[in-house]
């Protein structure tokens, strides 16, 4: 609605101060959502603007507006951290564009399969903007007393803008670096000493100990995976209703232990790529049952009626059900067979890195401390 | 000097990290970070101002009849020490004049928080459009509610009156199409 306002120049007067005169604010690339966790349903939307002496991060709901100020005198760092959520949703997206691809192409009824084009089409137009926007990021703005997120700086491009637009103008009100500052940074790159006393503004006062984890729940659920995948494998090749239901224990075993190692790994000492390949394997769950569920009901509408009278009826029919049976069976299949072998693998290589890793670490202390009880 | 800490572990982040052309990995968690350093970092907190002591005839601050006045308020005009002047977009105000502006909502660089009527009398005009019968009740409240919010403060970002015109447009069409519509039906009976 912008333009309109442009368009018709009916300023709003904003009272103020007797003789005080109205910050002028421009307006800063980027807007987002303030996240509180992986998954937000979040309706604020955070925007930045650049006042005479100041930034404004405006949070608007729609029907209010919450204000923060960051004088520029006051801003000591700005700190950009690269996430991996744009390269999460973009997986997810092809994930779910496969998914409603081989329903477009393999169901039969018409209807359905219009839908699923549909769908595809919407998904990709999401995948190709996501891509579009390129890689993402969490900024945090820093002064004296706080710490404090600015999402609408959440893609890299936009933040670097902003940042190369605000470097001058702080830089203009605080002055330049001296000489002893610029020679600060230099000794402390080449020092590498621990510091013991940390002496840190906490956002939003959360204290974080990272703890130390070895792993053993992320190496259980990826062994399942992993025989899963085999399992799955030797289904591919000949159908075993066994094999199957020994399967269905597997998922739902391994299910649990994800959702523990997930739980277990946060402000732990879990390598990130540990901490990816886990949130792949939950990701991979969650496609694995949305699959399951478009088999069922897919198996279910073709086959007859009159055969089904109880549950149990339902699941000797999905027991049944063989990859040579038709080529949706045999690509879900494939396509469950693979994924477990490559997470279960890769995930279960990572950790026996980690574990290697931590009993490295941590023998020199033990050694150390035998020889001083010797 | 303080350490800047890892957004991600929270584990601190040596200054030599600072200022890099691209981005770094975290010594304890790998996380890639760029750490963007401005001199305030390390010239940290400016101590505040105390206020000197009045010596013989010279002009007493009005809060503080023993400390010098070093400058008048800008808005009440009383004489301030170093102390109680409060410096807000280059004027020097008062302790009570800020507070008296902060609740007034009359210095806007003061104000965290603000209604936005004029989005929320669009959002009443249109929302219940979906229903179409809920805008016999609506349509008048919207209304009422665009010319009483007409000259309440409106967000600190510039906007103008175009929402509240085109609520004020929707509901008297809104309005309209009702009255035109009871009359055609009371008339046909």
């Amino acid at each position: 609605m912008d333009h309109w306002d442009r368009l018709l120049r009916l300023e709003a007067v904003n009272t103020n101060m007797d003789g005080m005169t109205a910050t002028r604010y421009k307006r800063l690339p980027g807007r987002g959502p303030r996240r509180r966790g992986f998954i937000t349903v979040s309706f604020s939307r955070c925007l930045l603007y650049m006042g005479d002496d100041h930034i404004l991060g405006v949070d608007n709901n729609g029907f209010s507006e919450d204000y923060k100020r960051f004088y520029f005198s006051d801003i000591q760092a700005i700190i950009t951290r690269r996430t991996n959520r744009g390269a999460t949703w973009s997986v997810v997206l092809a994930l779910m564009i496969a998914c409603s691809l081989m329903g477009a192409l393999f169901l039969e009824t018409g209807s359905v399969r219009i839908v699923c084009w549909i769908l595809s089409g919407t998904l990709l137009a999401f995948l190709l903007v996501n891509i579009f926007r390129g890689p993402t990021c969490v900024c945090h703005i820093m002064t004296a007393v706080q710490e404090d997120e600015l999402p609408s700086l959440n893609r890299l491009r936009v933040a670097r803008k902003v940042i190369e637009t605000l470097r001058p103008v702080i830089e203009r009100v605080q002055g330049g670096f001296s000489p002893e500052e610029v020679s600060i940074d230099q000794n402390e790159g080449t020092l590498h000493s621990t510091r013991t006393t940390r002496t840190l503004r906490q956002p939003n006062a959360r204290g974080h100990e990272i703890r130390h984890d070895d792993g053993t729940i992320h190496m259980l659920a990826f062994a399942l995976i992993l025989l899963d995948g085999f399992l799955t494998g030797i289904e591919l090749l000949r159908h075993s209703a066994v094999i199957i239901g020994v399967s269905f224990g597997l998922t739902l075993l391994y299910s649990i232990c994800i959702i523990i190692a997930l739980v277990k790994q946060h402000e732990s000492d879990i390598p990130g790529t540990v901490r990816r390949v886990t949130w792949a394997s939950l990701g991979f769950l969650c496609v694995s049952y949305l699959l399951g569920y478009v088999l069922m009901v897919s198996t279910l509408m073709t086959s007859r009626p009159e055969k089904m009278v109880t549950q149990w009826d339902m699941y000797r029919v999905m027991l049944d059900l063989s990859p040579q049976d038709s080529p949706l069976v045999m690509g879900v299949y494939a396509f469950a067979a693979t994924c477990s072998l490559v997470l279960g693998a890769l995930g279960l290589v990572r950790v026996k890195r980690h574990r290697d890793d931590s009993a490295s670490v941590s023998r020199p202390g033990q050694d150390s401390e035998g020889e001083a009880r010797g | 000097m303080e350490e800047i800490a890892c957004t991600h572990c929270h584990a601190p982040i040596l200054a030599g990290y600072y200022n890099t052309p691209d981005f770094i990995p975290c010594p304890s968690c790998q996380t890639p970070v760029k750490i963007d350093v401005f001199p305030a970092f390390y010239h940290g907190l400016c101590p505040g101002k105390e206020g000197e002591t009045l010596i013989d005839d010279q002009s007493s601050c009005f809060y503080h009849p023993q400390k010098k006045a070093v400058i008048p308020c800008d808005h009440c005009g009383r004489f301030l020490c170093a102390l109680c002047d409060v410096e807000l977009s280059g004027r020097h105000l008062c302790p009570p004049c800020v507070e008296t502006g902060k609740k007034k909502g009359r210095i806007i660089n003061l104000d965290r928080h603000r209604l936005l009527y004029d989005g929320t009398a669009l959002r009443l005009a249109l929302l219940p459009m979906i229903t179409v019968w809920l805008t016999i009740i609506t349509a008048p409240i919207t209304l009422y509610f665009s010319i009483r919010h007409w000259n309440s403060p409106m967000s600190v970002i510039r906007r103008t009156k175009v929402r509240f015109i085109l609520a004020i447009v929707i509901s008297g069409l809104q309005i309209l199409a009702w009255t035109t519509g009871i009359v055609y039906f009371v008339s046909r009976r």
